[in-house]
């Protein structure tokens, strides 16, 4: 068996025999994320692959977090705009993949862009919008749940926005 | 039915539209209603899969704890360190 790798995801990638199990992310990666990588540029997506055979994928964009209202304590705090964060939208296994470590692998993959945009641009933490089953995950993690007012994604059932702050992946290298 | 609304546009739009009434010989009105119908069919072919929101909008209490969090030495899991660790 080859190693598993994670690149981008490229044109030539054979998407329709992929499925994790979840029909709206299967839909998503087969039909919709070469669209947003290639043609409107919204977001990128990474695939664990096995030779040609794609493992899983990770959607990722940049993006910010604000406040509807902001205490003024905190204002003083902060710069006035913004904080820019790494969005891990959509994360999958194919089924014939999964309990191999795909999903942290590419969870592992998505931390190191974060921090890439840290060092390139700025980013305060990942947001993950994670599906109801993976919530427990993503708590042992230090993720922390979300109130979003505006800016979550439309899926059906709705996923929960959460945040981890880029400086405990740090210190989980250290 | 019609009702009238009123916006702001920049003079390099204005000029647009008023360059693109003169070639076709429609009026204002036209140009604008087909242009706000077009902007609306698109934004209906756009499924929710591919609207990534750039912005995300908390509420003032969900938004402190990000301001906490990102200003706290939290130490990290145990769990994001054995994830880390992988790799190196």
């Amino acid at each position: 068996m080859a190693e598993v790798v994670v690149r981008p995801l490229a044109r030539s990638d054979d998407r329709s025999d992929f499925g994790c199990g979840d029909i709206e992310l299967d839909r998503f990666f087969q039909r919709y994320a070469g669209q947003n990588q290639f043609r409107h540029h919204i977001g990128n997506t990474y695939v664990a692959v096995d030779g040609a055979r794609i493992l899983g994928f990770v959607t990722v964009s940049p993006g910010e977090i604000t406040g509807a209202t902001v205490f003024e304590h905190t204002r003083k705090r902060l710069p006035d705009y913004p904080l820019p964060i790494l969005r891990v939208s959509r994360l999958a296994v194919d089924h014939r993949a999964q309990r191999r470590g795909i999903g942290k692998l590419l969870l592992r993959f998505a931390f190191r862009l974060a921090l890439e945009l840290r060092d390139r641009f700025g980013c305060v933490g990942v947001v993950v919008d994670a599906k109801v089953t993976a919530i427990p995950f993503y708590t042992t993690l230090g993720f922390r749940p979300l109130e979003a007012m505006q800016g979550a994604l439309g899926d059906r059932p709705e996923p929960l926005p959460m945040f981890l702050a880029i400086r405990r992946i740090i210190a989980a290298l250290e | 039915m019609s009702t009238q609304i009123s916006a702001y546009i920049s003079d390099e739009t204005r000029s647009q539209i008023e360059r693109l009434v003169r070639q076709r010989g429609i009026t204002k009105a036209r140009l604008i209603e087909d242009a706000l119908q077009h902007h609306l069919a698109a934004q209906r072919e756009i499924p929710d899969d591919l609207v990534l929101p750039v912005r995300l909008t908390l509420t003032q209490a969900s938004f402190e704890q990000v301001v906490a969090e990102i200003e706290t030495d939290t130490p990290p899991s145990e769990a994001l360190r054995e994830l880390m660790r992988v790799d190196g």
